[in-house]
């Protein structure tokens, strides 16, 4: 091919014309020469810049709707005689149009009535630039050409000119009123201390004494006085002079500066362009509110007010950092306009040093993330997003509309208060509330009539990220708060929080906010808690409002055309942020009607603080369905909400109910927040509707969590996943937990008929940890079923006081439950119990690998245990028994129960090492049979063990030990065993038994070499463990009594050797023919209801 | 390569890689669409640290495979535009083998913005019309009042002129570079 041809190809190609024929072709001129493929990248290259090159080659159009205060100029006409000042009354529609030459002939205008007169004479025509006089006896009116009216007050003094831009009225003396009729030409009037321009609007100005009086009819026009912009709207009139405007103090007495901080949705991400659904009348400036505009560009010579390089030395805002590394920034400088959302403040080019010519747009309203609220791409994308002042400012301004209301926004997006908002000052000057204060300081500095009047504050999610953040929101909060009234001498400021969205989950964002769940929901917590507690405070709801989508955020980035650095570093940015975190526009819209109505609320008044969870309203049902709808109220069955995550934009009042449809099957979890519960006349019910129970199936949290009293769960199926969450410790299906550093006890829970299972740690957990010992207290559960679990079935634990003299918990009842194949071995677990009772309930086939009783006590006093059946306990290692009575009880009893088929012993009493006093207990009127059978080796009836810090004064009496069934491998305890294992006490353990006692039970035994008694305590007296007036029975084997490592072949013998069994010198044992005991082949008894007609019990001694 | 520099590496590419895309599509809106898919490619595979030895190579092969993606949806909905794989080839090897012409791209934009103000009225007329205006050859004869052939023939001329301006403008400079 000849490189004609070639290229016409190549054009052809280049045109998108080419076949596929063209395309083989092209492929095979390619293929064959190295300087073709070098010119098609060259080629390539030039299609490349050429489609980006316009963009950046087009002279800067100044965005419509954007005006820019542009150099002001002295006025030409001004008098010598009247100190000159420019007002510049433009109207909003503005600046582009006045950018474009009109050419209204002025000499054509025509005197419509009275009498114009120049240079003293009468004239028919108005002459160009000319001064001109009214005559004195009447006003008179002219029509331009384009149809628009002037009508001048008799003795006016005025000239009629047009410069390049617009045809303007000079008018010297006197007054005038204006129709402009023409949308497409400028029309100004200038006067000695005024200048009116605008296009569409119905206004008349006044000379009076020096000053400017403009009074609005129609439309809007601004006025540029002093160094302030106004805007004088329609209805409104207001008077200028040479300084500004004129304040008259009867009808504009205050001025009132808000202050708007927060993070990223103070910010704002309603974007104007897409979302925001913005009229066009809303999007006009706001009469009466004026906005503190950054008016500088980064500057990369002075210091950085803004704490900006902060985020960096956190290792975070990495962009920020490589962008702005090497900027910084003047002081703080900025002037007052009047607000609209959109308003730029000062303007960029190169702002990012990357090589694109964008223009850039900056809203100076927060300088915290200029360039994500108004900015102009090289693509001519613009972006103007605005926060919640947009509404704040509307609603403030319709309800005073004779006050001037200033705004001052900070709010950088990411910062958590607990990090870069640096309460304390520990950065010096460079964290968000110092830059804060600064911004907030120089917008008083030019405004000083301005006083600040309300706080507004949207922010929290990044404090929600991580859990100590979280926790110490409510005293970070507080003491912001505390800190700005300070700071800005208002003591009674009104604050305005808007909570942050709940919808914020662990599950939304990833690996992004690890504090999940829990840290939103204790941030919103602590926001309503402090909004209460400081008085002069509200707190608005955010939670039926929606988030921006994932897919929202993704088509932002994606509709971003030309993909300049600084849209593409945004992308970097935002990508973390793809998930749900920001407002969409309505909400930010909603959240700033709701603070502004909340603010004027609290304005002018002297709110008191109020008690920390004071609600009136009354209590009520939220009912669940499977089949039900989010976007209903949940107030009827009919009208049920879906998920539980409604729950999370509730405030529970005592007496609420939670009702789950019959029969349905729920996903999730509830969780109630640290304060939410109710009393034991009014507590919160979460309850399955009907006779079916409802089943939730949780996820990786528990399925009903509560730190509160007040609550009650009743017939409820809870299924967990057995699987611990990656990272995570198990999860228990219902969990009560409190570390109320106050030691508050939470009073009644009501866990009734409800079926827990699978979950990866306990099934029922009700406990805490903190030296004050919190707790609880009045705890009823009943007929609950914990199965399959990964640890224990049901438990109460919390932290032991060293004197013993309280607990953590009172009055706790387990009653009627069952706890089977949980995988710690232990079924039902008390410790830290002061007061209670486990009764009637069943534990079997607990297996844990490394111990567990199937219903066992520690450090609790005065608990009982009656009435209960523990079997098939299987155990690889220690324990593994039926009952036990662990270290740390005091008078605490177990009566009336049942023992059998355990690996290890059928009760126990027990120590452990460091375990404080364990004293006082008793096990009476117990039965065990055939316990012991774990083929390393157990003891098998009732015993002591020690191996701690010691056992006093503790009683088995009246019991049975049975053992009629072989055993495989034999250990040396007995059916009644005292055991002291030494090698894992304490250095302050003194391991002891003393003053314990086996009284009146029997022991029987027909599996040879199992010993009826067993005592390994060294050189033990009777004072030591005394065995009295028990019966020890034998059939068909000989008996075996092991003391002191000694064995004897008859009670006597160890009787007499021992001491033990003796009184005065007589046998206290029973005869030695006592007769066999039968055990009945059904005394597997399953059912502790029905251990009362256990005929074994007939055996017992009395 | 630690996650700013490869990213930094590849906004430093961007016109090649954009030009890449639009040889292999020869649709400006689908080129610069794909540009997208590609940048966020980029940053998510520059968080996983990877090394990469040849960003241009790398970012060429992402490219492609976006290409072909979409290509592949394309026909599954409507008759496409003919995309050869094979030609794919060799446009990557000619950007493979002159590297050197993708780079000092921000030199070579001052450059053709030199060169585009000194295009007479009616040819920057075209080619903003073409580029920027992304209208057709038809719409651009309706709107300039000529016939199609003639529209393709000044467009031709244009681009002729702007790209040997550019290119003398950068051997220029690069000679000067060379001798300072």
């Amino acid at each position: 091919m000849n490189d004609t041809n070639y290229q016409i190809l190549l054009d052809r190609w280049r045109n998108g014309e080419a076949t596929a024929e063209d395309l083989a072709e092209l492929e095979a001129a390619l293929r064959a020469a190295p300087e073709r493929r070098r010119q098609l990248v060259a080629v390539c290259l030039d299609d490349a810049q050429l489609a980006k090159a316009f963009a950046l080659a087009e002279p800067r159009i100044v965005p419509a709707a954007n005006p820019v205060p542009q150099p002001r100029r002295r006025s030409r006409w001004a008098m010598p005689a009247v100190v000159a000042a420019t007002l510049l009354i433009a109207s909003f529609a503005g600046l582009y149009w006045m950018l474009r030459p009109t050419r209204t002939e002025v000499s054509l205008t025509t005197i419509e009535s009275g009498q114009i007169l120049v240079e003293g004479k009468v004239t028919q025509r108005v002459p160009e630039g000319k001064t001109f006089e009214v005559a004195a006896n009447a006003p008179a009116q002219l029509r331009l050409q384009d149809g628009s009216e002037l009508e001048f007050s008799a003795g006016s003094q005025a000239a009629l000119s047009r410069d390049q831009q617009q045809v303007r009225v000079d008018l010297t003396r006197g007054s005038g009123s204006f129709r402009v009729v023409r949308a497409a030409e400028s029309f100004a009037v200038k006067t000695p201390v005024a200048q009116v321009t605008t296009l569409g609007t119905e206004f008349s100005v006044k000379l009076l004494n020096g000053e400017a009086i403009v009074s609005v009819r129609s439309g809007k026009v601004r006025v540029d006085a002093g160094s302030v912009n106004y805007v004088v709207a329609q209805g409104q009139e207001r008077t200028f002079t040479a300084e500004g405007e004129k304040i008259n103090p009867e009808t504009a007495p205050e001025h009132l500066l808000l202050i708007f901080a927060g993070q990223s949705n103070m910010e704002g991400k309603g974007t104007a362009n897409t979302a925001s659904k913005l009229t066009e009348k809303e999007k006009a400036t706001i009469p009466n509110v004026k906005g503190f505009y950054c008016n500088a560009l980064p500057d990369k010579s002075k210091a950085d007010p803004w704490g900006l390089k902060l985020y960096d030395q956190k290792g975070k805002f990495w962009f920020n950092w490589a962008t702005w590394k090497d900027a910084t920034f003047p002081a703080v400088n900025g002037t007052w306009q009047d607000y609209a959302y959109w308003k730029g403040g000062w303007k960029g080019t190169e702002q990012y040093d990357h090589g694109d010519k964008g223009e850039f747009w900056y809203l100076g309203l927060n300088p915290g993330e200029p360039w994500s609220n108004a900015a102009k791409f090289t693509s001519g994308e613009t972006v103007q997003e605005y926060g919640p002042e947009y509404e704040v400012a509307r609603a403030v301004a319709a309800a005073h509309p004779k006050v001037t209301i200033y705004i001052v926004k900070y709010a950088p997006g990411g910062t958590a208060l607990a990090d870069q908002w640096d309460l304390n000052d520990t950065w010096k000057g460079y964290g968000a509330y110092a830059a804060m204060k600064q911004w907030v300081d120089c917008a008083l500095a030019a405004e000083p009539k301005a006083k600040v009047a309300g706080f507004f504050w949207l922010q929290g999610e990044s404090d929600a990220v991580k859990g100590d953040y979280a926790k110490d929101y409510e005293s970070n909060l507080t003491e912001l708060f505390a800190k700005v009234r300070k700071d800005f001498n208002a003591p009674k400021l009104p604050v305005v929080i808007a909570k942050i969205h709940p919808g914020h989950t662990e599950r939304n964002y990833g690996t992004v906010w690890s504090g999940g769940k829990k840290g939103i929901d204790a941030v919103r917590a602590a926001q309503a808690k402090v909004a209460a507690a400081v008085g002069n405070a509200d707190v608005v709801e955010t939670s039926d409002l929606k988030l921006l989508t994932k897919e929202w955020n993704q088509k932002k980035g994606k509709d971003r055309k030309t993909f300049n650095d600084a849209v593409l570093v945004d992308l970097m940015e935002k990508d973390k942020y793809l998930a749900p975190v920001h407002f969409d526009a309505d909400g930010i819209r909603t959240i700033g009607k709701r603070m502004g109505e909340a603010w004027l609320k609290l304005h002018g008044k002297d709110t008191p603080p109020k008690k920390v969870g004071e609600n009136t309203r009354s209590s009520r049902a939220y009912y669940f369905s499977a089949k039900g709808n989010d976007e209903s109220d949940g107030s009827t069955p009919a009208r049920a909400w879906r998920s539980f995550d409604k729950l999370r934009g509730v405030d529970l009042v005592a007496g609420d109910e939670i009702v789950l449809a019959e029969g349905e099957e729920f996903k999730g979890g509830i969780a109630f927040l640290p304060d939410v519960g109710g009393t034991a006349a009014k507590p919160i019910v979460i309850r399955g509707g009907g006779k079916r129970r409802a089943t939730i199936i949780a996820d990786d949290s528990p399925a009903i969590e509560a730190t509160s009293g007040g609550i009650e769960i009743r017939d409820l199926i809870l299924k967990g996943n057995p699987v611990v969450p990656e990272g995570k410790k198990p999860v228990s299906g219902i969990r009560f937990y409190t570390d109320d550093a106050t030691g508050k006890r939470h009073s009644h829970i009501r866990i009734e008929r409800v079926e827990v299972s699978n979950f990866s740690g306990d099934g029922v957990s009700i406990g805490s940890w903190h030296d004050k010992q919190p707790g609880y207290d009045d705890v009823i559960v009943s007929e609950v079923n914990a199965h399959d679990n990964g640890a224990t079935g049901i438990t109460l634990f919390g932290k032991r006081d060293p004197e013993q003299k309280t607990y953590p918990h009172r009055k706790v009842t387990i009653r009627d439950s069952v706890a089977s194949k949980n995988k710690s071995g232990s079924g039902i677990v008390l410790g830290g119990v002061q007061g209670g009772a486990v009764e009637y309930c069943f534990a079997s086939e607990n297996i844990g690998k490394s111990g567990g009783v199937a219903l066992w006590a520690y450090d609790c006093n005065k608990v009982t245990f009656r009435h209960c059946i523990a079997c098939g306990t299987r155990t690889e290692g220690k324990d593994g028994g039926g009952f036990d009575l662990d270290g740390g009880c005091i008078e605490c009893v177990v009566e009336h129960c049942l023992s059998y088929e355990n690996h290890g012993p059928g009760y126990m009493h027990c120590d452990y090492p460091k375990a404080g006093v364990t004293k006082g207990n008793i096990i009476r009127s117990c039965i065990s049979i055939n316990d012991g059978r774990r083929e390393k080796g157990a003891a098998f009836g009732f015993g002591f063990v020690a191996w701690g810090a010691g056992l006093d004064e503790c009683t088995i009496e009246k019991c049975l030990a049975v053992v009629n069934e072989p055993v495989a491998k034999k250990p040396p305890e007995g059916l009644l065993f005292v055991s002291l294992i030494t090698g894992f006490a304490d250095k302050a353990d003194k391991t002891h038994i003393r003053g314990c006692s086996f009284r009146n039970n029997i022991a029987f035994n027909t599996a040879k070499d199992v010993p009826l008694v067993s005592n390994n305590l060294p050189a033990a007296t009777v004072e030591d463990v005394r065995f009295e007036s028990n019966s020890y029975r034998v059939k068909g084997v000989e008996p075996l009594f092991v003391d002191g490592g000694k064995r004897y072949a008859t009670g006597d013998a160890w009787r007499q050797a021992t001491g033990q069994e003796t009184r005065d010198g007589k046998s206290t044992a029973a005869p030695v023919d006592q007769p066999a005991i039968t055990v009945p082949a059904e005394y597997r008894v399953r059912d502790p209801r029905k251990l009362d007609t256990f005929s074994l019990y007939d055996a017992l001694p009395r | 390569m630690e996650q700013p520099s490869l990213v930094q590496r590849f906004l430093e590419e961007r016109d090649a890689v954009l030009g890449f895309l639009i040889a292999l599509t020869r649709d400006f809106q689908v080129a610069e669409e794909l540009f997208q898919e590609v940048s966020l490619v980029v940053i998510a595979e520059a968080r996983k640290e990877i090394d990469v030895q040849n960003v241009s190579a790398w970012v060429r092969e992402i490219a492609r495979r976006r290409v072909s993606e979409f290509y592949r949806k394309r026909s599954r909905q409507a008759p496409t535009t003919p995309y050869s794989e094979s030609l794919a080839d060799v446009i990557d090897q000619s950007f493979a083998e002159n590297e050197e012409l993708l780079e000092q791209q921000q030199t070579r934009m001052r450059f053709l913005l030199e060169c585009l103000s000194k295009l007479t009225g009616r040819s920057r007329e075209l080619v903003q019309g073409f580029y920027h205006r992304r209208q057709s050859l038809q719409q651009l004869a309706n709107s300039m009042g000529w016939q199609v052939d003639s529209v393709k023939v000044a467009l031709s001329r244009a681009r002729k002129v702007l790209g040997d301006c550019v290119r003398v403008k950068m051997q220029t400079a690069n000679e000067e570079q060379s001798h300072e």
